[in-house]
């Protein structure tokens, strides 16, 4: 006892101030604790030297699908496919929008549809210490031109997510089928040309997303039998179509129908299970690309960019 | 004890955490082994008390500063200094008063006592989650859903400690625990 009572009064009170200090801070309101995500960053970086190969073993270990890529160059050409295809639903659903909104855009407020981006593709290098959490940290960041909002794609046309917080180097991506990363509204492309078939998916917390098919005009919700209409078969394609998200995620892959079952509540509405293409796993993907807006100015002539 | 030794160790565990754990998740769900706590039991069943309880704020510190937790009322993240911290000095301050009746280097010692150090933290974790969710913090939380996959995450962490029993065995002379046993212990 007699050694601790000559202990130097900073050393005494240390660890009693401390853990009042970590107290506070445990319960301190988040938007108080933005210094802590900066502190966080930092602390990532460190180890990031350590994750990142450890990611790689991980991927490779437990890789995000066990579906196996073709060969690169026919890979490609299903890449080129799959964005050819992505860009033509967007220009339907543009020329569409714009025969509703024509005198909107004679006005000059229309949107700026065509805000070509720069792909960057990154290797996932870390996670969350806490396996509650999905949230998944790339080595792309402030430094290049990522933003909050900025869109992740992976094998392709498949949506990943949105970055949620970037750092100078890193960046931090929720995957769609993060339950935080709430409600998102899809199109159903279930052959009925020129019939937007909507559905709002939430995620589920294993990996999919679930929801209600929406049938709108012409096949008002109103109409008896309105789902028997349109047949959604497992495999169907269900792409974003939501403006909540920005232009340049449009049209993307959400996933494909796994399941089809019926609302015990509300026998003319359809629920459909959508999956990740290929059974992806999103938290488990080895790299992302990053779809980085092009600061005005910019050349536009990138061949992997461009277009919505 | 040697803090470079117990620093670089630290670093390897966070990279193993941060790096390796998600192909150790058990799909579906959110059950997953911690390689951080295995070490913190390792230092605690042979350190002096003080350094103990330091070793594991810092541990705890880091597995706070490192947890990115999605925000449910914007697309962003929050960071939360703090649960893990206390609950990993909590456990430690277990484990301090229960190594006298353990043998140390027995590598089940590790697994048990890391399987009870990981439910004690998390117990303090989600008492704190539940705290937050009490006045309305913008965290998607479910206290007893979560309670549930720490707990089984916690007895999924006895895999882990075995492995870093025998990891540990091989670093043990150069973490200088020897020179610090106090007099009381033998």
């Amino acid at each position: 006892m007699a050694r601790h009572n000559h202990q130097h009064p900073f050393l005494r009170y240390a660890m009693p101030a401390t853990v009042t200090l970590l107290f506070a801070t445990s319960v301190t309101p988040v938007r108080y604790l933005d210094w802590v995500g900066w502190a966080g960053g930092v602390a990532a970086t460190v180890f990031t030297p350590i994750s990142h190969p450890m990611t790689m073993l991980s991927r490779w270990l437990a890789p995000a699908t066990r579906v196996i890529q073709d060969d690169e160059r026919i890979r490609e050409l299903q890449f080129d496919r799959d964005e050819m295809r992505r860009r033509l639903l967007v220009a339907r659903a543009r020329v569409a929008e714009l025969e509703e909104r024509l005198a909107e855009l004679e006005a000059g407020s229309g949107r700026a549809s065509n805000a070509s981006v720069s792909l960057l593709r990154r290797p996932v290098i870390g996670a969350s210490s806490d396996p509650s959490s999905g949230l998944l940290r790339v080595k792309a960041g402030r430094r290049d031109g990522v933003t909050t909002n900025t869109i992740a794609t992976v094998r392709g046309v498949q949506l990943h997510g949105q970055v949620v917080r970037v750092d100078r180097l890193e960046c931090v991506v929720m995957p769609i089928t993060e339950p935080e990363s709430g409600l998102i509204r899809g199109r159903v492309l279930a052959g009925t040309d020129g019939v937007p078939l909507l559905c709002q998916l939430a995620p589920t917390g294993i990996g999919t997303l679930r929801g209600d098919v929406e049938f709108r005009d012409p096949l008002p919700s109103s109409t008896p039998g309105a789902a028997a209409t349109v047949e959604i078969t497992p495999g169907t394609e269900v792409v974003l179509d939501d403006p909540a998200w920005p232009e340049s995620a449009q049209m993307f892959t959400i996933g494909i129908v796994e399941r089809v079952v019926p609302d015990d509540e509300q026998p003319l509405r359809l629920n459909i299970v959508v999956r990740p293409r290929d059974g992806l796993e999103l938290r488990r993907v080895r790299e992302v690309t990053l779809r980085v807006p092009r600061v005005p100015g910019e050349d536009d002539s990138d061949q992997t960019g461009g277009g919505p | 004890m040697s803090w470079v030794v117990f620093l670089v160790v630290t670093w390897v565990a966070f990279g193993l955490e941060l790096g390796l754990r998600d192909a150790l998740r058990l799909a579906p769900g959110d059950v997953a082994p911690s390689f951080v706590i295995p070490v913190m039991v390792y230092v605690a069943l042979s350190a002096p008390s003080r350094q103990v309880l330091w070793a594991a704020i810092l541990l705890g510190a880091l597995i706070d500063l490192t947890w990115m937790i999605p925000r449910t009322d914007a697309a962003a993240t929050a960071s939360v200094l703090g649960p893990y911290a206390l609950g990993m000095l909590v456990a430690a301050q277990f484990v301090i008063a229960v190594r006298g009746m353990v043998i140390r280097r027995h590598p089940l010692t590790l697994v048990v006592l890391s399987i009870v150090a990981a439910v004690i933290a998390n117990v303090v974790v989600v008492a704190f989650l539940t705290m937050r969710n009490l006045y309305g913090d913008p965290i998607e939380f479910s206290p007893t859903a979560d309670l549930v996959s720490r707990l089984s995450s916690s007895l999924y962490t006895g895999a882990t400690a075995f492995a870093w029993a025998l990891a540990l065995r091989l670093a043990d002379p150069f973490f200088h625990f020897h020179h610090d046993r106090g007099v009381r212990r033998h």
